[in-house]
């Protein structure tokens, strides 16, 4: 008993420790002066030169849409190893029955649900939102059908092998967007340096290839986590 | 021309196709995985052929300016990876069609994300780009080292996970803290503003970096998990762990540490005798002890923590011959370790066991592998003519050049306590034949022929080291020299 109080005692002190010590550097480098060149010219220029008055987007699908790519990428492969490591014989945990007036109700929210998130990811480049959020709003709604009908009505209309196919080829389309650029550019993920029409910003129609990034990525995002709830809940 | 963006792009498409040519017809899956692998071999190769008048490369993503565009850079040091990347993914591929019976689609799969991470980490000029490559890569680890799916992968995989993802905290912890002392995540921008912020806080950052990438190549303190991770998982996997994504992480802090803070940083501070004798420690400790261990994965396992000192306490001289010693070592290691794990999966298909105890005997059942086998374990040591034993000496000349005179005792010392654990396994192999209990298991091509041809390599670089120093004579080019990186990125 003795030892483990002691070595609690000396984890908490060596955390401590570290909390102050990370406290400390944290108050030095605040009081640095910094000329935050990088985020200047986003703010200063972005508009100007993507075409999206949405500067996150602007960020996310041209400055850094490398990195975009990359988290993609880690989203699709975090939902491929959940439906690869997770067990299939998992007990059910999904038998609440719940009365018509939850059903009725959830039937009548879900058009909705696909509305905002169809206008968050056509509208990501003009007002808040993109792809990203879309996507998820996407993946709410197979978590509510899935809670509200169970789990087989979910799997009769999309089970795990259509919507890994959708995934693909949303993530296709994104690197397909990307080496156009790189055709059409001279970049790989090039958008508006590659001479894309990019429209008057705060139109529809703007911001080059960025919609269809949008598209590609919320495509993706959705039936990735949408892969990943299934794969938790599944029962066999 | 500029190849290296399909470094990225090739297995990206492989990741995201892979799945469609699954559903269409199983038998399309490998055809279009070696394709895509042996694009990735012939890039790497390209280049490393092409040296003298491509080098040094750049690349903006999206064709931005090059101080707002991520960029993608390959310089004379990126070749010390990239002669693994042409090298250890498709010896590991070939390997892996015999041994990955289960969802291979998959596999292959998760070894295209590691490879993306790898080449991406690799080539990366900004800060946040590698972290984004970092995860990649990281994330396919933790699912490949469960991919077997038994108890014991289970477990390694989850130990990984945890203290891979505190690892990766400290790590974007550091990248945060840096963008926000310099206000830029361009690698080449960051040198000139680090000078400018006080010591204290660059050692902190410093420390950061140490931490976040040192879990992943298993620095001493941070090593738990690989012995764990390799005793669970299969031998593809192991192969381009310890072949090419270890030294990728160890690559990628080298390049930090030298590029960020400076090499004169180190040498007025008394950080060179820390990491010196930090690799010290990381070398003995990783050959004690794998003189403990009785499965083979984890003895080697642990003589890699061992190797990887060796390439610390290299690199940590700070000097050119240090650098071009280091370097020669991560390639001669990563060959030779990859050549060794083969034959040790080879040997496993007869016995079923990794234990050293029940290999009794088993000369006699595999005479060619056990001779192959015995042969790398003391080519591992550093006798000539092997690779290794040109790499040590290169280390050794370049620690006793430097000035560091117990470091370079400590590497022979070091040597002669691995002869102890390397040649448990001879003597086992070779004695104790206790009769013929079954059919002889028959190798097949894609099992020996991978180990036959590293093993090959392994003895023509040991024979003819100038093929290899060739290469990376010019690496430390743009490590000792700040300039020289911050030029190539930035422009005159």
């Amino acid at each position: 008993m003795k030892n483990i109080s002691f070595n609690k005692l000396f984890s908490f002190s060596l955390v401590s420790l570290l909390g102050v010590l990370l406290l400390i550097s944290f108050y030095d480098i605040s009081n640095l002066e910094v000329t935050l060149s990088l985020s200047e010219h986003y703010i200063n220029y972005g508009v100007e030169e993507t075409g999206a008055i949405n500067l996150v987007t602007a960020i996310l699908f041209d400055y850094r849409a490398f990195d975009t790519i990359g988290e993609a990428t880690v989203i699709f492969t975090a939902a491929s190893i959940v439906a690869l490591i997770l067990p299939q014989h998992e007990a059910s945990m999904l038998k609440t029955e719940f009365t018509p007036i939850v059903h009725q109700s959830i039937a009548f929210i879900l058009p909705f649900f696909w509305v905002i998130s169809i206008f968050l990811i056509a509208y990501g480049h003009l007002s808040p939102g993109g792809g990203f959020s879309g996507g998820v709003i996407i993946s709410a709604m197979s978590i509510l059908i899935i809670f509200t009908y169970g789990f087989h009505y979910m799997t009769r209309r999309f089970n795990v092998t259509r919507l890994s196919l959708i995934e693909d080829f949303g993530a296709l389309l994104f690197l397909s967007i990307g080496v156009f650029g790189l055709i059409y550019g001279g970049s790989f993920l090039a958008n508006s340096q590659a001479g894309v029409y990019l429209g008057n910003p705060g139109e529809l129609l703007s911001g080059g290839l960025m919609p269809l990034s949008n598209l590609a990525v919320g495509a993706k995002v959705g039936t990735g986590l949408s892969i990943i709830f299934i794969s938790l809940t599944r029962e066999d | 021309m500029d190849l290296l963006i399909w470094l990225i792009i090739i297995p990206l498409f492989t990741i995201f196709s892979i799945g469609i040519f699954n559903y269409i017809n199983k038998k399309f899956v490998l055809p279009v995985v070696f394709t895509s692998a042996i694009l990735q071999s012939g890039i790497a190769i390209y280049y490393i052929i092409n040296r003298n008048n491509l080098l040094p490369q750049l690349y903006n993503v999206g064709n931005w300016q090059r101080d707002i565009a991520i960029n993608l850079s390959i310089d004379n040091f990126t070749l010390v990876i990239f002669v693994l990347i042409a090298i250890m993914p498709l010896l590991s591929l070939l390997y892996s069609i015999t041994e990955i019976q289960r969802k291979p689609a998959k596999f292959y799969l998760l070894i295209n994300v590691l490879l993306l991470g790898a080449s991406g980490m690799v080539m990366t000029a900004d800060l946040f780009n590698f972290y984004v490559f970092f995860e990649i890569a990281s994330i396919s680890s933790y699912a490949l080292v469960a991919f077997r799916d038994e108890d014991i992968s289970l477990e390694a995989a989850f130990e990984y996970l945890i203290i891979g993802s505190i690892g990766s905290v400290f790590l974007l912890l550091g990248i945060v803290l840096t963008y926000q002392a310099t206000g830029t995540l361009n690698m080449a921008m960051i040198p000139g503003r680090m000078a400018e912020i006080p010591v204290i806080t660059r050692q902190v950052l410093m420390s950061l970096f140490i931490i976040g990438l040192g879990v992943k190549f298993a620095l001493v303190p941070l090593h738990a998990w690989m012995p764990d991770a390799y005793q669970g998982s299969p031998i593809s996997y192991i192969v381009l762990s310890s072949g090419l994504v270890v030294n990728v992480y160890f690559f990628v802090l080298v390049r930090i540490l030298f590029i960020f803070f400076g090499v004169e940083f180190f040498q007025e501070t008394i950080f060179t005798n820390l990491i010196v004798g930090w690799g010290v420690l990381s070398m003995l400790f990783g050959h004690g002890a794998a003189l403990q261990q009785d499965n083979l994965k984890r003895l080697f396992a642990y003589s890699t923590i061992a190797q990887l000192g060796y390439v610390i306490i290299a690199f940590g001289l700070g000097t050119e011959a240090g650098i071009v010693a280091g370097s020669f070592h991560l390639i001669s290691h990563a060959l030779l370790k990859g050549a060794i794990f083969f034959t040790a999966g080879n040997l496993h298909k007869a016995t079923g066991s990794y234990q050293i105890r029940e290999m009794k005997g088993m000369a006699e059942k595999m005479p060619v592998m056990s001779i192959i086998f015995v042969l790398m374990l003391i080519a591992m040591v550093g006798i000539p003519p092997s690779n290794i034993f040109v790499s040590k000496w290169l280390i050794l000349s370049a620690a006793v050049e430097a000035g560091y005179l117990l470091p370079a005792f400590m590497i022979v010392f070091g040597s002669f306590l691995s002869l102890g654990y390397y040649l448990r396994p001879v003597i086992t192999i070779y004695t104790g034949y206790t009769g013929f209990p079954g059919k002889l298991p028959l190798l097949k091509f894609n099992e020996y022929f991978p180990t036959l041809l590293l093993a090959g390599i392994c003895l023509i670089i040991g024979l003819f080291p100038g093929y290899i120093l060739n290469i990376i004579d010019t690496a430390p080019e743009f490590l000792l020299e700040q300039s020289n990186f911050i030029i190539h990125i930035l422009g005159g």
